[in-house]
């Protein structure tokens, strides 16, 4: 601009004497904004100036200087037009805002000068537009603003240094980061201790001072790498204790400033602090590897109860089998075992195979189906049968194997019963056969019964018969005492009768008198009978106490020979009592060998058949004993002329307890005992009855020497001559 | 002098005995015996008395309320052990029976009711060969006492205790004083 001045003053001097056209061409010649005023209007102004105003130069010509200016620089802009006519030398240039007709604010840099045109004091002014200029100034101004705001606001930390390694910029996110303010580091150097708690170069350093990928790696040993957006920046991670509560992880990156030029200037150094993630990539490692881990025991824990479950399946004291529509798809060694020969396998077959026919699978089919389908167990027992035919009464039990598709499929459990319904049978057989040794064990046992009541009875008989025996002992031998007294007195009375005649008349009528008082003849005539018919009397008691005691014998349990028809004789003599008002007893025996037997025990059977024949007449009867041989055996009877039995009381009359007599009469014993030891003797019991007519009891005992074990055959007679009722 | 001693619970049968024996005369040495007759009714006065008395023989019951047969003739035995022992009962176990013989070592069980005469007749045996027996023993004691074998006082001792059965007794008391119980053996 001052090198204009020289020209200018020079155009206008030399049209110092013209008019001022002159000036106004020099004016307008010029391409710089300019005016000439005179302290009081534009005088004369060029188009760049009213270009630079927007207004036509008439509009500028109108207008005082001042008034170029906007408004709060009016003053300024009079002043400093005043300045340029009156001091000298003129003013400096001085900058100046001028208003456009749009109101719009133009920045000069305005330059008066004053000239002598025609002797008066002119100014020109020429404006240098500094508009363009100002605005980048305040761009550039602005975007190291918006820089230095950018930097300060992120909330990453980043510092930059610049070719010195001085910090030229800390951000707010790097204080809080460091705890250090951007006061302190400014223009700080070394910024090692910060980070590190002692002197060393920055990631940063190393970029600024070119350093290659290896001098790099050395200081950052495995953890530098090459940034992958923008170009010479690297970027590494590390934990740096210092900072926080307990460190710090920081991801840091370090890019390379360079000029235009491509000249390094400095270096921009961002730290992101990664502890949260790092934490939580921490966390996230320790998770996974928790889960892993968890993983992998479940697994073992799942392959384990899977082996378990095979081992358990396969090794299962059941069979196992798995069947999906019809087919068998898995099974284990004990279904195996019991379906199939050795090497063979079930997978693929039909279940059907396994039943003994189709019908029988049918039928299972539709009861179990319907079971299973409602997601129930099924179970059921049937016979099943071996690959190979041989059949097998099985338990089933059948369970759907997802109950949520009752189709997909079921288990089943088999278990072979066969022996235990094998031994069920063989239970119930057992039972049955021990119902029936129950039932003979009750026989013996009333048997028994009655034989320990035969024995206290038999006890009591003897010792009854002690008590019996001890005044039969002495009446008997006073008896024969008396008797001698007898026979001594009656010889005596004989000498006195022979002493008779030698008596005075008066004793001897006396003696007569006494003699026929006492009825003498008379009782020398019965004294005999009187004492023999005593005698008698007393040898019938003796003979009871005896049969007594002989028939109480019953654990004399010693085969011997013995008479039946004494055995008869002496039973009946037991039990006369019960017979002697109801009935006569006639007797027809025949001629028996001796029988080896239990005596006692056959007087037992003979009393039961006396005693009952005896009950079953009402009034008065006849009770007839008989006997005799045939052949090998032989025979004795009892024959009432009862009431008799109708065909179903004879049914029943050798049955335990059976009793047609009243209650506390009979015990219904004493056939079924007698039908026992007439058993006990290879013998039979045959009946006879006809209600209203009476009955016949006759028992055929064999004549079986000892030593003989063979029982002759029945003779025809006692197999035909009534029906047996056994 | 010829002593019996009858035992029975039963006095009747004491009774009936007694006429037996005073009618039928026992028959030794083909002399009639008419022995004298010691009769109870409690077993234990009977044993009393057979401690001071000496019988040729002895006739008890088996069943009695007091003691039984065999245990009455077991203390018989001890102390006339030369006495013949009978049983007359009309009951007996075999037990019984067996300890009769083994213990008591009867010479005779005769059952009740008796007969007068099997009566007579087995007594008659019984004291036959007693007699006998007895014979036998003294000779055989006199040749014991000619060979020296046997003083005559021992002899005269037995003798004496035959007699008078537990008079070579004495019962020496822990003192050194002869003790004479009057009311186990009254005199």
């Amino acid at each position: 601009m001052t090198h204009a001045d020289p020209m200018l003053a020079e155009a206008i001097s030399a049209a110092d004497d013209s008019a001022d056209e002159v000036c106004h061409a020099v004016l307008h010649a010029l391409n710089v904004p300019a005016f000439l005023h005179r302290g009081e209007r534009v005088i004369c102004c060029n188009a760049a100036l009213a270009r630079l105003l927007g207004l036509a130069e008439d509009q500028v010509l109108a207008m005082r200087p001042a008034e170029l200016a906007v408004a709060d620089m009016r003053e300024r802009m009079e002043e400093y037009g005043q300045a340029c006519l009156t001091i000298d030398p003129e003013p400096a240039a001085t900058e100046m805002t001028l208003c456009t007709a749009t109101g719009e604010a133009r920045f000069v840099e305005l330059t008066a000068r004053r000239l002598d045109i025609e002797g008066r004091s002119t100014v020109v002014s020429t404006c240098q537009d500094l508009s363009d200029m100002r605005h980048v100034q305040i761009s550039l101004l602005n975007t190291s603003q918006v820089l230095n705001q950018i930097l300060d606001s992120d909330p990453v930390p980043t510092f930059v240094i610049d070719i010195e390694h001085r910090v030229t910029h800390w951000n707010r996110a790097c204080e809080q980061l460091t705890g250090r303010d951007w006061w302190d580091m400014q223009g700080v150097v070394e910024k090692g201790p910060v980070f590190y708690g002692k002197d060393r170069p920055l990631l940063c350093d190393l970029i600024v001072d070119g350093a290659d990928a290896g001098a790099l790696e050395a200081l950052y040993p495995g953890q530098i790498r090459a940034s992958q957006v923008s170009d010479g920046a690297f970027e590494a991670e590390g934990f740096f204790p210092n900072f926080g509560a307990s460190g710090r992880w920081l991801f840091f990156t370090a890019a390379p400033l360079r000029e235009p030029g491509g000249r390094i200037v400095g270096a921009i150094e961002t730290l992101q602090d990664v502890t949260e993630r790092r934490k939580a990539e921490d966390e996230l490692t320790r998770h996974r590897n928790q889960l892993e881990v968890l993983v992998e025991e479940r697994t073992a824990e799942l392959h384990s109860t899977h082996r378990e479950l095979s081992a358990f399946m396969e090794n299962a004291s059941v069979g196992i089998l798995a069947v999906a529509e019809g087919h068998v798809v898995r099974h284990n060694k004990k279904f195996a075992q019991m379906f199939l020969s050795d090497g063979q396998t079930a997978i693929g077959r039909s279940t059907a195979d396994f039943f003994c026919s189709s019908v029988e699978h049918e039928d299972f089919s539709r009861i179990a189906f319907p079971c299973l389908a409602e997601s129930r167990p099924f179970q059921h027992e049937t016979t099943l049968r071996h690959l190979d035919g041989k059949r097998l009464w099985v338990q089933m039990i059948g369970y759907v194997s997802n109950t949520d598709d009752p189709a997909a499929g079921a288990w089943w459990l088999l278990q072979d019963r066969s022996e235990v319904r094998r031994a069920q049978e063989a239970l119930e057989s057992n039972y049955e056969r021990l119902k029936e040794t129950n039932r003979r064990l009750e026989e013996a046992q009333n048997q028994l019964l009655q034989s320990e009541k035969m024995a206290s009875i038999g006890q009591l008989a003897a010792g009854v018969a002690h008590e019996i025996n001890n005044p039969i002992g002495f009446v008997n031998s006073n008896l024969n005492s008396l008797k001698h007294y007898v026979d001594d007195l009656l010889a005596l009375i004989a000498q006195y009768e022979s002493a008779e005649s030698e008596m005075s008349p008066q004793t001897a009528q006396r003696i007569q008198a006494a003699k026929r008082e006492a009825d003498i003849e008379y009782m020398l005539e019965d004294l005999p009978v009187l004492l023999r018919e005593s005698a008698d009397g007393l040898a019938r008691v003796k003979r009871i106490v005896q049969d007594l005691k002989d028939f109480s014998r019953v654990d004399n349990s010693d085969w011997a020979e013995a008479d039946f028809n004494a055995g008869l004789d002496s039973t009946l003599n037991v039990v006369l009592n019960e017979v002697k008002y109801k009935a006569e007893v006639v007797k027809n025996y025949g001629k028996l060998p001796p029988v080896r037997c239990l005596m006692a025990q056959l007087n037992q059977v003979f009393m039961n058949f006396i005693v009952n024949a005896a009950h079953a007449i009402e009034t008065r009867g006849t009770i007839t004993l008989s006997s005799g041989q045939v052949d090998d055996w032989v025979w004795v009877e009892v024959a009432d002329t009862g009431c008799g039995m109708s065909l179903e009381v004879q049914h029943r009359i050798f049955e335990p307890f059976f009793t047609t007599k009243p209650v506390g009469k009979g015990t219904g014993l004493g056939l079924s005992l007698s039908f026992s030891i007439v058993q006990k003797h290879h013998g039979v019991i045959r009946v006879r009855s006809e209600p209203g007519q009476g009955s016949a009891f006759r028992m055929w005992i064999p004549i079986m020497p000892e030593g003989i074990d063979v029982v002759p055959p029945l003779p025809a007679q006692a197999q035909i001559e009534s029906r047996s009722p056994m | 002098m010829h002593r019996i001693l009858l035992i029975d619970d039963e006095s009747g049968v004491l009774n009936a005995l007694s006429r037996v024996l005073k009618l039928s005369p026992l028959v030794v040495r083909g002399e009639d015996l008419y022995p004298k007759l010691d009769a109870f009714t409690s077993p234990a006065e009977a044993l009393a008395r057979a401690a001071t008395t000496a019988y040729d023989l002895v006739i008890s019951d088996f069943r009695m309320p007091e003691m039984d047969g065999v245990a009455v003739l077991r203390e018989m035995r001890e102390l006339q052990p030369d006495c013949a022992r009978v049983i007359l009962s009309g009951y007996t176990d075999l037990n019984g029976l067996i300890a009769a013989i083994n213990e008591a070592r009867i010479d005779r069980f005769i059952a009740k009711p008796w007969s007068d005469f099997e009566l007579v007749s087995a007594l008659s045996q019984i004291l036959e060969i007693r007699a006998l027996r007895m014979e036998n023993e003294a000779l055989a004691d006199q040749v014991r006492c000619e060979r020296g074998e046997l003083s005559p006082a021992d002899i005269e001792m037995k003798r004496l205790e035959l007699q008078e059965p537990g008079i070579t007794h004495v019962q020496w008391g822990a003192d050194g004083s002869i003790v004479i119980d009057l009311d186990e053996y009254p005199r």
